[in-house]
């Protein structure tokens, strides 16, 4: 395979500014660079955000100009946006029909998928010994059972019990699993940068 | 420079001076370094019938950009992608990668670009295959969803920062009758990827895909130095605790 | 009774056929008559057919050549009979100098003529071949060259004059040959040929003795008589080396057709190398007419390369067919039990709502993170600045309004002067909406207008926790405005703050671990007396108990979710939404715990069924 070598100077560009920043930490002589260097990066990240905004608008402007089975979607995502940008450009994010908007469109669509979320999440739970026949899973399935009726409250019955040992099952061992958890992932994060930092890893294409 | 800045920098040095050790003078193999995680062998097999049976694979992304804590992996995805990529140019229908945020989204298109063009296929390329699907996390998930309910759509692969709403799209894809694999570094889609997915990665196992999919020797080198990190540091937290159990700190 | 066996197809035959039964091969070969052959090579012949004056004494015979073969045979005359028409090459070549010694420059490269006389007795001599076989090419033979020789011009073209008068004999030979060949073909002349054959093998002995080397003819027809050979040629014979002497044969024409016992080879049974073991066969072996071995017309195969290649065969046959994709059913079992929770749920959420029976048992106990969180709010000064994050999904709405409606209602009754902020790009709205939300409910008029300003929404804060840290660092330059572009820190109340530590409280209101560590992380470290307040939906509420539980507390209060805010109600004495939404909560959980025991149970049982009975395998 041929590589292209404008490449290497990618590379060295990516890992002279991670040094940089990561120095930064380290040496209160250079912050100011670290700081001005942070400061590029968050301008970068919202016109990004403005960039996506547009490929996504113009992405499903294609679709729908092509013959594709979604097209109805694509125009119904750039009628949406065509009105929301109507709306909010004129009177600003927090007027009163940018929050009807907000209120009676985002708010109940997006509390509507959470709703199905939790019959998915039931519906997997219960048949979750069909999908993983082990022990764990019977740990799983106990744990989740125990948490729920810690909450509950049923008329004549005491569940005190089941409160106590939810309390302790959180505080003891889900914060125990939890810290063990994002202490590896958290030194997944670490390698994950420091290959970027040593070139072995370019996202910026090679 | 405090106290904690040089035990931090000190840390850093010889982490990435393991790394850089088992890279290079010690490069090992997956077979005989990692033990067996099944996510992985399905992911393969995904791979495979993306180019033998003509199959499409879809890698999600996540919305977590790949700045801060979140970013680890969402660069994780894109290594995945990069070798996904390699693994099935010649396929009859690339794989598709799908992103919730616009810096995962135009680096997923750089990745793509990048592969076909040292396959010399830069023509078979297409922008779409890196897709921009929403800009919150259920947007994201609403236009992911798009994409998994595709009858040609075999595998899905979730590489990235993900929250509750992986659960909507896990559905989509089960009813889809597609494989679902990965892992995210939030715990709540862990514990979502657990009770749904077919082939959860659960903890840093997420982090070990480089390895375990070769994407290059420095990954399989970086889980080798994780696990020496990890023993000091389950030690170091072991004998603070006996420590601070006798009332000697 | 004799049998002669055929050269060719190696077949048996009577001994008085002259051709095969089989393949029609010459059993006799044909033969020249010696008298019309030149003394020596290049002179014509006596007679230019000679054969045509003997026709009455040649039996009746198909081919003249063959009855010459036959005439011989009959006579069991050895090789070296002088009616062989080779004779004459014989005589030719034993004269001259067949030694290792260098060939003299002038004499040139002389053609060699090799024995043929038992080919043609054996009939396995073609006539064109004759001729092929007749001379070996010169060249091919090494000479050396005379020490002090120099081959100049006149020298080559002495050579060419030289081997141009070797070659008249050759011409001779040829057009008796075609004598011959003429003879042959008419089978109707059998008198005919048979003279002329005969005369052709004469003249062509006479030849062959005058130029044949004696060991060629000694070769096949064994050792000659030592005085016959000096009295032809007045030279005494060579030595044979021991390698060429051990490949001569010294059997008569019964030998040449018989494989001697000691050899294991195959022995050349025809041509002029006949009688010679090791020779690689002349005619290809489907000319031997040997019976082909009988192969079964079924190809033998096991029932797995069958099994195999049928699958393979579908497979080539499927592979140009478009494979339509399976039509989804609209009702499959997953629907049916999905639709079914679904019903189940929505029935448990919908009953207390119409019920005429509410359900009042709340839960009792508050937990100290909640009971802490309320002593800090009732602590708050009147115009004091909160600063309060929102950092939730809308789609969280549900849960953390009503967390977050409690505490905000708890702040606006203490009139405390809320700045709100987000890291999310719905969060300013979020804000407006839990604002508005909190009115309702707690009949509060908190508004922001130009008269009235008692909160500010300070809108978004780009960057992630870089942005996070920039804002906790220096608040005024990081949102130097709020939401709809006015300036934010000319209030009296925002006039009083430089940095996030001159707020009375931060609170953090976000559904998600990692942007409320992110508040910790960056802005927490900032804090050094002002509290931090959580409220967090209940599935990140293990990830930041460790906060509140440590030494020193890095969250000094925790609402979490529906039942922290019901809880937080009671505390503070106050009703919100929580409380309506508190019996519709319970009972969906309670159902969803039923839910999930039913579902478990059968399908663990299902499945332990199917292992049983060997179907499934266990799982991981």
């Amino acid at each position: 395979m041929k590589s292209n070598p404008f490449v290497y100077l990618l590379v060295a560009i990516a890992i002279a500014s991670g040094a940089t920043v990561l120095v930064g930490y380290f040496f209160p002589s250079l912050a100011e660079i670290k700081g001005e260097m942070l400061d590029w990066a968050v301008i970068f990240t919202a016109v990004l955000l403005l960039i996506g905004v547009v490929s996504l608008v113009r992405t499903h402007w294609r679709k729908t100009m092509q013959d594709h089975n979604d097209r109805v979607y694509s125009l119904v995502l750039i009628i949406s946006f065509i009105l929301t940008l109507l709306v909010t450009v004129p009177s600003g994010p927090t007027s009163k029909w940018s929050m009807w908007l907000y209120n009676n469109l985002i708010i109940p669509i997006e509390s509507s998928l959470l709703g199905i979320l939790a019959v998915f999440l039931i519906y997997a739970c219960a048949r979750l010994f069909n999908q993983r026949m082990s022990i764990y899973t019977l740990v799983f399935i106990g744990t989740v059972l125990l948490a729920m009726l810690g909450w509950v409250t049923i008329p004549g019955v005491e569940l005190e019990g089941f409160k106590d040992f939810r309390d302790w099952l959180l505080s003891v061992w889900a914060v125990a699993g939890v810290r063990g958890i994002l202490l590896g992932v958290g030194l997944g994060t670490v390698a994950t940068g420091l290959r970027v930092l040593i070139g072995a890893d370019r996202p910026y294409g090679s | 420079m405090t106290t904690a800045s040089f035990a931090s920098s000190i840390f850093l040095l010889l982490f990435g001076g393991l790394i850089i050790y088992f890279a290079r003078f010690k490069p090992g193999t997956s077979n005989s370094a990692l033990r067996d995680v099944p996510a992985f062998s399905k992911i393969r097999r995904g791979i495979g019938l993306a180019v033998e049976a003509g199959q499409q694979l879809h890698l999600a992304l996540g919305h977590g950009g790949i700045t801060g804590f979140k970013g680890g992996s969402g660069l994780i995805g894109l290594s995945l992608l990069e070798r996904i990529a390699r693994a099935a140019s010649n396929s009859d229908r690339p794989p598709v990668a799908t992103s919730g945020e616009a810096s995962l989204t135009f680096l997923s298109q750089d990745t793509l670009k990048s592969v076909y063009r040292l396959m010399y296929a830069e023509s078979q390329y297409d922008p779409e295959a890196g897709q921009l699907t929403g800009l919150t996390p259920f947007s994201y998930a609403a236009g992911a969803i798009m994409v998994v309910n595709d009858p040609e759509v075999s595998t899905n692969v979730f590489a990235g920062h993900f929250g509750s709403e992986i659960g909507l799209i896990i559905d989509a894809a089960e009813q889809n009758d597609s494989l679902t694999s990965g892992g995210s570094d939030d715990l709540q889609a862990q514990a979502i990827l657990y009770a749904a997915a077919q082939e959860p990665l659960v903890g840093e196992e997420l982090y070990a895909a480089g390895a375990y999919l070769q994407v290059n020797p420095y990954h399989l080198a970086s889980v080798r130095a994780q696990d020496i990190v990890r023993w000091v540091l389950a030690g170091g937290i072991l004998a603070g605790a006996i420590l601070k159990a006798f009332g000697l700190i | 009774m004799e049998i002669v066996s055929c050269p060719f197809c190696g077949k048996e035959n009577p001994p008085e056929s002259e051709t095969c039964q089989y393949c029609q091969a010459r059993l006799i070969p044909l033969k020249i008559n010696p008298a019309s052959q030149p003394d020596s090579i290049g002179q014509p012949p006596e007679e230019e057919s000679p054969a045509k004056s003997n026709k009455d004494q040649v039996p009746e015979s198909q081919d003249g050549l063959q009855a010459a073969g036959e005439m011989n045979r009959s006579e069991a005359a050895p090789v070296s009979d002088a009616s062989d028409w080779l004779s004459g090459f014989r005589n030719q070549i034993n004269t001259q100098d067949l030694s290792s010694q260098p060939v003299a420059q002038d004499d040139g490269p002389r053609p060699e003529i090799r024995d043929i006389h038992p080919d043609i007795e054996s009939g396995t001599m073609q006539n064109d071949s004759i001729r092929s076989l007749l001379f070996t090419d010169a060249g091919q033979k090494e000479e050396q060259p005379p020490e002090n020789s120099v081959i100049g011009p006149q020298d080559v073209e002495r050579t060419g004059d030289t081997a141009a008068d070797d070659l008249a004999w050759l011409r001779e030979l040829q057009s008796q040959y075609q004598q011959v060949e003429s003879l042959s073909s008419a089978g109707s002349k059998k008198d005919e040929d048979w003279s002329a054959a005969n005369e052709l093998s004469q003249d062509s002995q006479k030849r062959e003795d005058d130029v044949v080397p004696s060991w060629v003819d000694e070769i096949y027809a064994g050792p000659r008589d030592e005085k016959e050979a000096e009295s032809d040629l007045g030279l005494s014979p060579a030595e044979l080396p021991a390698w060429l002497d051990a490949t001569r044969h010294s059997g008569t024409h019964q030998d040449i057709f018989s494989i001697p016992s000691d050899y294991g080879g195959q022995v050349e049974i025809a041509g002029p190398l006949a009688g010679l073991p090791g020779i690689l066969p002349a005619e290809p072996e489907i000319a031997l007419g040997r019976k082909a071995a009988a192969y079964p017309a079924q190809l033998q195969v096991t029932e797995t390369n069958r099994v195999q290649a049928e699958i393979f065969d579908q497979v080539l046959q499927s592979e140009g067919q478009n494979q339509p994709i399976p039509d989804r059913g609209l009702v499959t079992s997953q629907k049916v039990m999905r639709m079914a929770f679904a019903i189940i749920i929505i029935f448990a959420i919908l009953v207390p709502v119409f019920s005429l029976q509410t359900l009042e048992r709340y839960p009792p106990i508050a937990p100290v993170a909640v009971l802490t969180a309320s002593q800090i709010i009732s602590s708050i000064g009147n115009e004091s600045p909160v600063l309060v994050a929102v950092e939730y999904e809308p789609g969280f709405s549900g849960e953390l309004d009503a967390a977050l409606a409690a505490v905000l209602d708890h702040l606006m009754i203490q009139e405390a002067f809320l700045v709100f902020i987000s890291s999310n790009p719905t969060g300013p709205l979020q804000a407006e909406h839990i604002v508005t939300v909190s009115n309702q409910v707690g009949s509060h008029q908190y508004v922001n207008t130009e008269g009235q300003i008692e909160y500010i929404n300070l809108g978004f804060i780009p960057g992630g926790p870089a942005g996070l840290r920039n804002f906790a660092e220096n608040p005024r330059l990081s949102n130097p405005s709020d939401i709809s572009g006015e300036p934010a820190w000319q209030n009296p109340v925002m006039m009083t703050v430089d940095d996030i530590n001159d707020f009375s409280l931060v609170i953090v209101a976000s559904e998600n671990q990692d942007k409320s560590r992110a508040w910790i992380e960056q802005a927490g470290t900032l804090l050094a007396n002002t509290p931090l307040i959580y409220i967090v939906s209940a599935q990140s509420e293990p990830l930041i108990r460790p906060f509140f539980d440590a030494t020193p507390r890095q969250v000094q209060g925790i609402v979490s979710g529906v039942i922290g805010s019901v809880q937080y109600g009671t505390t503070i004495g106050r009703q919100g939404i929580a409380q309506l939404y508190w019996p519709s909560f319970n009972s969906g959980l309670l159902a969803a715990a039923i839910l999930i025991v039913i579902g478990g149970g059968a399908n663990a049982l299902l499945v332990l069924n199917a292992i049983k009975n060997g179907r499934k395998k266990g799982g991981n």
